[in-house]
């Protein structure tokens, strides 16, 4: 029902802009002075940069997330965001041993730039 | 209030006395510098000039005109904003090196000279650098090398540029450049900065890959800086209007495909800036105020973009679209402060975008180019396509990921900041006048709630949502990257790397392990010269004298009779030379 209202209001708004389309304004000048043209200029224009993206780029220009090496593909967060910090130690898999300095001891939990402040 | 002090140098002495701050209150007293800078401003007069004698040169380190204050308000105010946002963090580096940033950026739009523009210059490319490095991983001290790489090229482009200029015509005034090789030199330095195809990789590069507060920050300065600084020296230059197009057109494109949420964002960058480098390029005064004031709210609306997509990454601890999906019930805070900002790129009627694109796009009717007017337009599309509907649909609504999302609550000064954000973008929008009012050249003729403006935008982003809805599982996020120009330093760059480097790198290689051969070879002899010589000849080795003295000991050379001697030497040579003289 709450989505069904979104589509009724969507679908009202779209009558309207069209209503827009047809008041005031003189005699057209430009291509675009017609009432309908951003209307039609919207939907021919999203479908044809989706097809230009997905399907002229896309298949020329995509690559494996780990196309330049497996660090470029680390997208770790433990350093910026508590969710993404390890959750404790794993029973199945427990944590290496940690030296100071470590790449471990750097990404642990609270030791992230911005992690909140523990205590 | 502080005389005719620049407000850049505020800031940047701001960065050195935060460095003596103690940690808790380091993130507060961070404020009181963009505040400063803010108060700063309001004293400063047109046509206030400070000038510092510097060897032969006179630097203008302070030149105010009316484009120059555009960009101080609003560089002063997105810091502060930007501030607010990371009040939580807990990080020296992070925080000098942001307000250094910001200062710089602050200093270059007023410096009166191109050695002051440079310098200001330089130092916002390596303070922006340390804002990815602060990341702490791997993949950001890589990408920020790249980064800064980028931009120590395009510093000595404008730098050479520069230097060409002043041999040639003795000024360093900074004005409108005439055409000619220093010019174009100094328009390729700009161009990196402002992300001109295809010098822009950087920009979606390093932008996502940066600190969640630190992203903020870079989102609003180094290209800002770029589009000012091409307003003052290239307005009217046509090839600026094609390079924009592309920009637009290429930025939407790139951004359709891109996964990162942050990704997205850099491209458009890319794109909105190709807005504001075709107004500079189509150079009449509609079009230089439709290009100052999309500067100023895009500034605006990028920065509460990056605050928002920052804020989900903070409570999820993810980047991706193809590993988000379905938070509208664990934040939907963060998606109505997005959405408002999502808008306002959009150009939707009643938020910032509103007042500032379609001045551009209305200054190219004017001018007579339907092709620009056509191509921005559709470049608008785009923006509402990937920004407005593809990254909220994918990342709020959608499917939830298999693996169950982990939310953590957002810090209070997060929300607080894009509050300001969701604040200023829609007050902007509704009331431009106070904008319009400092625009160079005074309140601009353009009217955004014309009744033709607002049938534009209404039905073009309509019917967008609506080819959107229907072709939704089209434009699926894939787990893929795409190839950019960054492939050319990143990839191909190494067979050349290889055969004009390399041997270079292992000549000093060798000649390195040489000496240091050598040196051992010394050092052990110098331990005890009558010993090694003794073993070089073949001799006996000479026995102990007594017990807990070694033969090295007994026949070391010693200190004093060295110092002697090296001093005895240098007198030698001292009464040589006084002799010959």
């Amino acid at each position: 029902m709450h989505r069904n209202v979104w589509w009724v209001l969507f679908g009202l708004a779209l009558v309207g802009s069209v209503a827009l389309g047809f008041m005031g304004e003189g005699e057209p000048v430009y291509i675009w002075d017609f009432a309908l043209f951003f209307a039609i200029f919207g939907l021919g224009g999203c479908l044809l940069l989706s097809y230009l993206a997905k399907g002229l780029v896309s298949p020329v220009m995509d690559r494996p997330e780990d196309f330049y090496g497996p660090q470029d593909a680390q997208n770790d967060w433990s350093t910026q965001s508590p969710a993404a910090a390890p959750a404790g130690p794993d029973p199945v898999q427990p944590d290496p041993p940690e030296s100071p300095g470590s790449d471990q001891a750097r990404r642990r939990p609270g030791r992230g730039a911005d992690a909140p402040e523990e205590g | 209030m502080l005389g005719t002090l620049p407000p850049g140098l505020i800031l940047i002495l701001g960065a050195l006395v935060l460095m003596a701050v103690p940690r808790a209150a380091r993130g507060w007293a961070f404020l009181a510098f963009p505040i400063l800078a803010l108060l700063q401003l309001s004293g400063l007069e047109d046509g206030t000039r400070v000038t510092w004698d510097f060897a032969i040169y006179e630097l203008a380190i302070l030149q105010v005109d009316t484009l120059s204050m555009v960009f101080g308000w609003i560089f002063a105010l997105v810091a502060l904003v930007a501030g607010i946002y990371a009040l939580h963090i807990r990080d020296t580096g992070q925080q000098v090196s942001a307000l250094l940033y910001a200062g710089s950026g602050l200093g270059a739009v007023f410096a009166g000279d191109l050695f002051t523009l440079v310098f200001f210059w330089e130092i916002m490319a390596f303070a922006s650098a340390y804002l990815v490095w602060a990341r702490r991983t791997d993949e950001a001290y890589a990408s920020a090398m790249r980064y800064l790489f980028v931009h120590i090229f395009g510093g000595a482009l404008l730098m050479g540029g520069v230097l060409w200029h002043i041999s040639e015509t003795g000024s360093i005034a900074f004005t409108a450049f005439e055409a000619g090789g220093p010019a174009w030199l100094i328009l390729g330095g700009f161009a990196v900065n402002a992300a001109v195809v295809p010098l822009h990789a950087w920009i979606a590069d390093a932008y996502p890959r940066g600190t969640i507060t630190g992203s903020v920050f870079l989102s609003a300065f180094t290209t800002k800086t770029a589009v000012y600084t091409l307003a003052r020296g290239f307005a009217g230059w046509e090839i600026l209007v094609a390079a924009g197009l592309l920009m637009a057109l290429w930025g939407v494109t790139y951004a359709i495909l891109a996964n990162d949420i942050r990704r997205v964002l850099a491209y458009h960058i890319v794109s909105q800036v190709g807005f504001m480098v075709a107004g500079v390029g189509i150079g009449t005064e509609l079009a230089m105020q439709g290009a100052t004031s999309h500067a100023y709210t895009h500034i605006l609306y990028k920065g509460l973009l990056f605050m928002a997509t920052g804020a989900v990454i903070y409570a999820t601890g993810r980047s991706k679209m193809t590993e988000l999906g379905g938070l509208m019930r664990q934040i939907p805070w963060t998606f109505w402060a997005y959405m408002v900002a999502a808008l306002s790129i959009s150009s939707a009627p009643f938020f910032s975008g509103f007042i500032s694109k379609p001045m551009t796009i209305s200054a190219a009717e004017y001018a007579g180019t339907p092709t620009t007017v056509l191509l921005l337009h559709l470049a608008s599309v785009g923006t509402f396509l990937s920004v407005g509907l593809k990254l909220p649909y994918f990342t709020w609504f959608g499917e939830a990921p298999k693996e169950p999302i982990k939310v953590v609550s957002i810090p209070w000064n997060m929300y607080a900041a894009m509050g300001i954000g969701v604040f200023l973008n829609i007050l902007l929008g509704v009331w431009p006048d106070p904008l319009y009012a400092i625009l160079p050249g005074g309140v601009p003729d353009f009217d955004p709630y014309e009744l033709k403006n607002l049938k534009k935008g209404f039905q073009l982003l309509l019917f967008t949502a609506l080819a959107f809805f229907v072709i939704v599982r089209y434009l699926k996020p894939k787990a893929k990257i795409q190839l950019d120009t960054d492939w050319t330093y990143r990839v191909a760059a190494r067979p050349a790397w290889n055969l004009v480097v390399a041997p270079v790198e292992r000549f000093f290689a060798w000649g390195e392990k040489v000496s240091w051969e050598a040196a051992s070879v010394v050092a052990r002899a110098g331990i005890d010269p009558v010993r090694w010589i003794r073993s070089v000849v073949g001799a006996r080795p000479v026995d102990v004298t007594s017990p807990g003295e070694s033969a090295s000991t007994t026949f070391r050379v010693s200190m004093t009779v060295m110092m002697v001697l090296l001093l005895l030497s240098v007198l030698v040579v001292l009464v040589l030379s006084a002799l010959r003289m």
